[in-house]
């Protein structure tokens, strides 16, 4: 992971060019779009800082796993619904307020370091293609979310109001209703700036959340964090418990995108039962990666110009596509399929560096004991 | 969770006592806010009633306004309702005749989803002022978002043809 | 015994109790009034529609390229030449053939771009895979919106221009294999033979494939990079190759898959197409670095009977339909167990 290559300084723009490619083709886009979306600047400032309070505690998620060289958390989705099953419960007991934001926290809890823990087991089996596996987890756990959210609610778990039931009785309605808790945490302390409105309660708690994972870091167990990532087998024979603490980022990663995604929905006002969490991972690893972290490498500040940048985008660029080819439509795929190829590149990039640098690493030492390392880790998704 | 605790304990020997604190002090904390939560997040509804009732007059005008709330109006006969949460609430009570409003305090059992709270027998002094309300219906359930639609079929295998070609 | 017990641990439990699952969901089938007999038919017909995008698969696992969760490459290609064959105004044979052969140009050319990026990130190939499928869906999108298709059975009637999210192959190619000297036996069950013929001839060409000099060496660099490299194998053109013909199958299996549904669907629809594909291989005994046609056959069978079966019996015995939640679970479980397996020795 040492820089391996000796630049000379003429190729060092060219160098952050290529460090950067993810971060500038979006910026062109986006630059692109913004005056051909005809919005005006209050509108889209307005729409951002709305959008940072509502994604950016779920893009924070994905720190930990990164740092632990787990790539990026896919599975983070299985706190998702937590944080949803959360919900579900505050809303049927009749919680209301920030009272029942805290309710749907403490109920998502346990259920997201259970989700978490499994997580972890299974991501430690599968390593070297922990990304992968991670993103079909979530895909079977949705399919046990289904079957507990509509078949056992209501059946075996008590249910009490028949206003979220379905009416054959048990089975949670598609969409609830969550006007009780309907953005209470960001109307709890918003602030009025000029022409905008700020939640300050809801920057409180993501910043608070920053500071803890700055402090995190410094721990004993985040120094361990970083030395796995960096090489599991020299911190095993340190003494570190590899499997342990990788396990203890998914857990932490999945308790922090359950508060992320109460957050996301006290926000939105309501929930698409069963749809709500499908898109979670998507947008949270686009934000990341747009905003210049790499698969193993990520900061507060690549959360926070990611957060950013991706919403412009998404902001900016449906009508952007109406007004150049008279279709929002339009606008909409090519946002999606920006974000889609935004993850590809930045995956492609990261693993296309790390065998270039394996190949000179092995090309180094192929003199000397031909084939006696083999960058094993690399070849695991694979070989 | 435990883990960061092992990062603090220097002694060995200290380890499992200060695992013990700390797993004592964590119940604890999601206890108490949990109870806290759920104590003052509970809603309730409370319809205020300006009817006679077991004797009592129904009053001409009140003004009657729970906690902090903007108060409301009620003529004879007239009900309103209050959206509240916790189970501890102030009634102010204020007959527009030039008499001090009257403050009382009611206290309604955690699980009552909706009460009737009759304004008369409040200011009367009756306890308790309040009954607990049923309505026949709990919410009529929306016809369109019935089954979840999209769930069936989306996901993993694109449309069964079955469902076409029967 | 030993030999037994081996052998079950080499096939994996997940997959003797589905298998198990399979034959129950058969047996139990008559007695809560469903018919067995039609509903082997649906699961010949499932078996045959969905068979060669699991074959797909099966080149690019070979050569050590994993499983390609970035079939919707392939498939795109597909769509490309079933839309541009309809667009030319073929018809039956014609049509499909057509449809066939138009597809292929650019299942070659999109595969070779393809290929070129997995060969660049090694050990890294499914989830890029994956995205790249993913980007490539959303971004044809926009192109089914924009490319001048103008015949008047494919875009919205209102605006003129813009395909729609599904045509209808009514009056050009609908299961023109399926009815292909197709026998029916009884009232309810049919025997596709036109389809299975088909799958079977593809499976006949990958089965050569892999027999040739080209596939046994596409193989030795699957299983033994350095040896392979050693005897003066290419390991970036062998796998090039087999990312060339896991596309080409890819955009054909779409053609048969879509000439047995009746309909072409676009935009999203083939967004997660590839996994089906992938669970069916998994189940069918293939693993992340090796797969034969046994698995494919095995398994496409396997999955498509359950697919079939567990809406039929499961909604009869529990009067409820939770054949989705069995589905996904079955599927995406089959997946991860064969992604944690610790990766075998290479025989």
């Amino acid at each position: 992971m040492n820089t391996p290559f000796k630049l000379p300084s003429a190729a060092r723009v060219r160098r952050f060019a290529a460090d950067n490619v993810v971060v500038l083709i979006f910026l062109f886009v986006t630059a692109i779009a913004v005056p051909s979306s005809k919005l005006s600047g209050t509108y889209i400032i307005q729409d951002l800082l709305t959008r940072y309070g509502r994604n950016a505690f779920l893009v924070f998620s994905l720190l930990l796993p990164i740092m632990a060289g787990m790539g990026i958390n896919f599975g983070m989705v299985l706190g998702a619904m937590a944080g949803e099953i959360g919900l579900i419960f505050a809303v049927d007991q009749g919680i209301a307020g920030v009272q029942g934001l805290l309710y749907a926290v403490l109920v998502g809890a346990p259920i997201a370091i259970l989700l978490g823990w499994i997580a972890g087991q299974v991501l430690n089996r599968a390593r070297g293609r922990e990304m992968v596996t991670g993103y079909i987890l979530g895909f079977f756990m949705d399919g046990v979310y289904q079957f507990v959210v509509l078949y056992l609610m209501g059946a075996i778990i008590p249910i009490t109001s028949k206003a979220i039931t379905l009416s054959r009785g048990y089975g949670i309605r598609n969409t609830l209703g969550l006007d009780s808790v309907r953005q209470s945490l960001d109307k709890l302390l918003m602030l009025k700036v000029g022409p905008f409105t700020l939640p300050m309660a809801t920057y409180l708690v993501i910043a608070l959340l920053a500071i803890f994972i700055v402090w995190f870091r410094r721990t004993k167990l985040g120094q361990d964090m970083r030395a796995i990532g960096q090489d599991q087998t020299v911190s095993h024979s340190a003494g570190i418990p590899v499997e342990r603490t990788r396990i203890v980022a998914i857990v932490i990663s999945t308790l922090l995108a359950m508060v992320g995604q109460i957050i996301f929905l006290q926000n939105m006002g309501n929930m698409a039962t069963y749809n709500a969490h499908r898109q979670t991972g998507f947008f949270a690893a686009a934000a990341i990666l747009v905003g210049g972290a790499s698969v193993a490498k990520a900061t507060i500040p690549n959360v926070l110009v990611g957060v950013g940048l991706l919403h412009l985008m998404y902001i900016v660029v449906p009508p952007a596509g109406a007004r150049l080819f008279g279709s929002a439509q339009i606008g909409e795929y090519f946002r999606d399929a920006m974000s889609y190829a935004v993850i590809a590149l930045a995956l492609a990039l990261h693993a296309w560096r790390k065998r270039a640098n394996a190949e000179s690493a092995r090309a180094g030492l192929r003199g000397a004991a031909s084939g006696a390392v083999d960058p094993a880790k690399t070849e695991g998704g694979a070989a | 969770m435990s883990a960061k605790e092992v990062s603090g304990a220097k002694a060995p020997l200290r380890v499992g006592t200060r695992r013990a604190a700390a797993l004592v002090l964590v119940a604890a904390a999601y206890l108490g806010a949990g109870a806290w939560a759920m104590l003052t997040g509970k809603s309730h509804t409370i319809l205020v009633d300006n009817k006679p009732v077991a004797g009592l007059e129904a009053f001409r005008l009140v003004e009657v306004a729970v906690g902090r709330q903007e108060p409301v109006e009620l003529g004879r006969g007239e009900r309103d309702k209050f959206a509240v949460q916790g189970q501890r609430h102030r009634v102010k009570i204020d007959l527009m005749n030039g008499t001090e409003p009257v403050t009382t305090t009611i206290v309604l059992p955690y699980d009552a989803k909706m009460v009737l709270l009759s304004l008369p027998k409040l200011a009367a002094g009756v306890e308790p002022a309040w009954e607990p309300f049923e309505t026949g219906q709990d919410a009529p359930p929306p016809a369109a978002d019935e089954l979840p639609e999209e769930l069936f079929g989306a996901a993993i295998d694109p449309a069964p043809p079955e469902s076409v070609g029967d | 015994m030993n030999k037994l017990k081996t052998a079950v641990a080499d096939f994996g439990w997940p997959r003797i109790i589905i298998f198990f699952f399979v034959v129950a969901l058969f047996v139990a089938a008559p007695f809560v009034g469903v018919r067995v007999d039609g509903a082997l038919s649906d699961v010949l017909a499932r078996f045959g529609q969905n068979g060669i995008l699991v074959l797909a698969l099966v080149p690019m696992v070979q050569a050590g390229a994993g499983l390609n969760f970035g079939l919707p490459v392939g498939i795109i290609a597909g769509l490309l030449g079933g839309t541009l064959s309809m667009q030319f105004g073929w018809t039956g044979w014609v049509g499909f053939l057509g449809a066939v052969g138009v597809s292929l140009p650019f299942a070659v050319l999109f595969g070779w771009a393809y290929g070129l990026l997995l060969n660049k990130v090694k050990g890294e190939e499914m989830t890029i895979a994956m995205y790249v499928g993913f980007s490539m869906v959303t971004f044809f999108a926009i192109l089914w919106l924009l490319l001048p298709y103008s015949s008047p059975n494919m875009v919205w009637g209102y605006s003129g221009s813009g395909l729609r999210t599904t045509i209808t192959l009514d009056g050009y190619w609908t299961k023109i294999l399926n009815d292909f000297l197709a026998v029916r036996l009884g009232r309810f069950f049919v025997f596709p033979t036109g389809l299975l013929a088909f799958f079977g001839a593809a499976t006949g060409v990958m089965w050569l494939f892999l027999k040739s000099k080209t596939g046994t060496a596409m193989t030795a660099v699957g299983s033994n990079p350095d040896f392979a490299r050693a005897g003066g194998v290419s390991s970036d053109r062998m796998r090039l190759v087999s990312v060339v013909v896991s596309t080409v199958f890819g955009a054909v299996g779409i053609l048969v898959y879509q000439q047995s549904y009746g309909f072409i669907q676009l935009y999203q629809a083939p967004l997660y197409m590839a996994f089906p594909a992938v669970a069916a291989i998994l189940l069918g005994g293939a693993s992340v670095n090796k797969a034969s046609m046994v698995n494919v056959l095995v398994g496409t069978f396997l999955f498509q009977a359950i697919l079939t079966m567990t809406p039929n019996v499961i909604n009869s015995v529990l009067q409820t339909d939770m054949s989705e939640v069995i589905r996904i679970v079955i599927s995406n479980g089959m997946i991860i167990y064969a992604l944690t397996r610790k990766t075998k020795v290479s025989k």
